[in-house]
């Protein structure tokens, strides 16, 4: 008779022995809507929370490896972190097609409750990477006074999906057959709206996303009076445009915002770690702490 | 017909010792009556983590778990939740210690004993160099992988070296708007970039193709994967490789290599080959549902031995 094999434990956990710290990975929520979730602890009582929002369709995946770093660094420096993915995305239960700004947001609270369940926390924070830097700053207004990170955020809804069109007709012109011409972004637009979701370089953009971000512009979802504002620009050189625009505009309010530009690699690459790819993480996770009262 | 996928519900996150690192998986158990077969499903290079592009791999993994498969989906080191450092992928360096690890650790928790792979690109490449090792191993799926061994970002420089002659793609480098765009500090870098890319791959070609007349089909099949698939057919494994129907990468099955059509035909049906739509297999969320819908029922085939003879 052979011994019996050992139960999986629903909850999978790394150690990281250099802090002490350890990282939790679970799916939680309700049966049918689970969400895969990562929780990155320290080796004492957190000082502190962050819920990282991630982005989604291929910035999800590019962005993923960067924000897995910060999520330790958090934890070395006293601070719980919590990762997650939306219903519809990752390894989370749901279609893309049903994603939307709206579930996004609640599965953001669903991952807070996650957290607190696990920690006792004095304060949290958010960190939002591209479309993730709406949901985040959404949460961070529900919550006055919440710190908010943004790591290239989407500024104008609007802006961000005409890019995504654009990247997308280019991208197929580039493989089209002679005399091929793809759907150009008007095209894209109205099967979206025909069939309820679209192919957008491989990615399944759904209605429900579009619809429910038409006209969000990051300064509305902020507020009138923006948390401590730490807005990251990923890229070698600061670049003008909406995001710096909307820097000065919160500094001509007198608002409390941080700058961090023009010092990263855009994309995320192998072996970072040794040209200084970690440093916007280290510098990230520095912010977080300071601001939630923890060590750096 | 899979009567119902799988979903979170049953599915569990892994850690598994892989050398020095530890692996992140997702299991995923059956939903349907177990068939004892274990399906290991490995991302593509580039950034791709066990979703990949599209949740391709959690929706395959969801399916096969419908169709009675135990699945295990992984991180490769260095990517997504697992440990260590990634330096890049060079497709003649497949990861075989991370399939080798996830095996042996299907073997030892959930103790099955025989595997299917399925490999998108880079994970293809590594499924195919792994198959003669896994023991217990019944078919494996390679999506749109290049046979032809190359470093990242080389794809389109490789596909422009192996169209025409020598002169011809180093004559693309030389005019004069590749020329002027070095003169802009803004595109500099990465024109740079690109251009020692191509210049890498270049030369290799043209080296090939002085040093090796077999190598010619280097152009379209290196010497290695030669090898390998004929690995297969010695260790008698079915393979099916997927294209998309517009993927220069599809060239060695469609008559561009005397060493594979030669394979193909030894292998007597054992070897298929199949095209959805698309300029790469999962390029499009068209390709991905056909694969979505190919892949359990090819596998269904392989496994009872009722693949056509060539």
């Amino acid at each position: 008779m052979t011994a019996p094999r050992p139960m999986l434990e629903a909850v999978a956990t790394r150690a990281d022995l250099a802090t002490g710290g350890h990282e939790e990975v679970a799916f939680f929520g309700p049966s049918g809507g689970r969400l895969f979730g990562c929780l990155h602890l320290p080796p004492a009582e957190p000082s502190g929370g962050v819920v990282i929002c991630c982005s989604v369709n291929t910035e999800f995946e590019n962005n993923y490896r960067r924000e897995a770093m910060l999520g330790w660094a958090l934890a070395a420096r006293g601070l719980v972190a919590c990762r997650f993915h939306y219903r519809g995305a990752g390894h989370s239960d749901g279609l893309a097609e049903d994603l939307s700004f709206q579930s996004m947001i609640e599965d953001t609270r669903l991952a807070l409750d996650h957290l607190a369940a696990r920690c006792n926390v004095p304060s949290v924070a958010f960190l939002g990477t591209r479309l993730g830097g709406l949901v985040a700053a959404s949460l961070s207004a529900e919550r006055s006074g919440a710190p908010l990170a943004l790591w290239d955020p989407v500024v104008d809804a609007d802006s961000y999906f005409r890019e995504m069109f654009r990247a997308s007709f280019m991208a197929r012109m580039r493989e089209a057959a002679p005399g091929e011409r793809p759907p150009s972004g008007d095209q894209l637009l109205a099967e979206l709206r025909r069939a309820g979701r679209v192919d957008v370089l491989g990615q399944t953009i759904g209605l429900a996303l579009y619809r429910s971000l038409a006209g969000r512009r990051l300064e509305a979802v902020v507020g009138e009076r923006p948390p401590s504002v730490l807005m990251v620009q990923l890229g070698r050189t600061p670049r003008p445009g909406p995001a710096r625009d909307l820097l000065e505009r919160w500094r001509a309010r007198g608002f409390e915002v941080d700058e961090d530009a023009g010092q990263e690699s855009e994309q995320w690459w192998f072996g970072d770690h040794r040209r200084g790819g970690q440093a916007v993480i280290g510098r990230t996770a520095d912010w977080l702490a300071e601001r939630l009262g923890a060590s750096p | 017909m899979i009567a119902s996928e799988a979903t979170a519900d049953k599915e569990v996150p892994v850690f598994l010792p892989a050398g020095e690192e530890l692996l992140f998986g997702v299991l995923t158990r059956p939903v349907a009556e177990p068939r004892s077969v274990a399906a290991v499903i490995l991302p593509g290079g580039g950034f791709h983590t066990a979703v990949h592009v599209n949740r391709l791999s959690v929706r395959l993994a969801r399916r096969l778990a419908g169709d009675g498969y135990h699945v295990l989906r992984i991180d490769y080191h260095g990517l997504g939740e697992s440990s260590g450092t990634l330096r890049g992928y060079r497709l003649d360096e497949p990861f075989l210690e991370d399939v080798e690890a996830s095996v042996s650790w299907l073997r030892k928790h959930e103790g099955i004993r025989r595997f299917v792979i399925v490999g998108g690109c880079f994970g293809g490449r590594t499924a195919l160099a792994a198959a003669p090792r896994i023991v217990g191993l019944e078919a494996i799926v390679v999506l749109t992988a290049p046979l032809v061994d190359l470093g990242m970002g080389e794809g389109s420089a490789a596909r422009r070296a192996a169209q025409g002659s020598m002169l011809r793609y180093w004559a693309r480098g030389l005019r004069p708007v590749v020329l002027r765009s070095f003169l802009s500090p803004r595109s500099f870098r990465r024109q740079a970039r690109v251009a020692r890319t191509h210049v890498r791959v270049g030369v290799r070609a043209a080296r090939q193709r002085i040093t090796d007349r077999r190598a010619l089909d280097g152009r379209v099949v290196s010497p290695g994967v030669v090898r390998e698939l004929e690995a297969l057919d010695r260790h008698g494994i079915p393979a099916l490789f997927v294209y998309g129907d517009r993927d220069p990468f599809r060239e060695p099955f469609a008559g561009g290599s005397e060493h594979v059509s030669r394979l193909l035909k030894e292998a007597r049906g054992r070897i298929e080959v199949a095209t959805v739509e698309g300029t790469r297999a999962y390029r499009l969320v068209a390709g991905q549902e056909e694969i979505l819908d190919m892949v359990p029922r090819w596998l269904g085939r392989a496994r009872e031995g009722r693949l056509k003879a060539g």
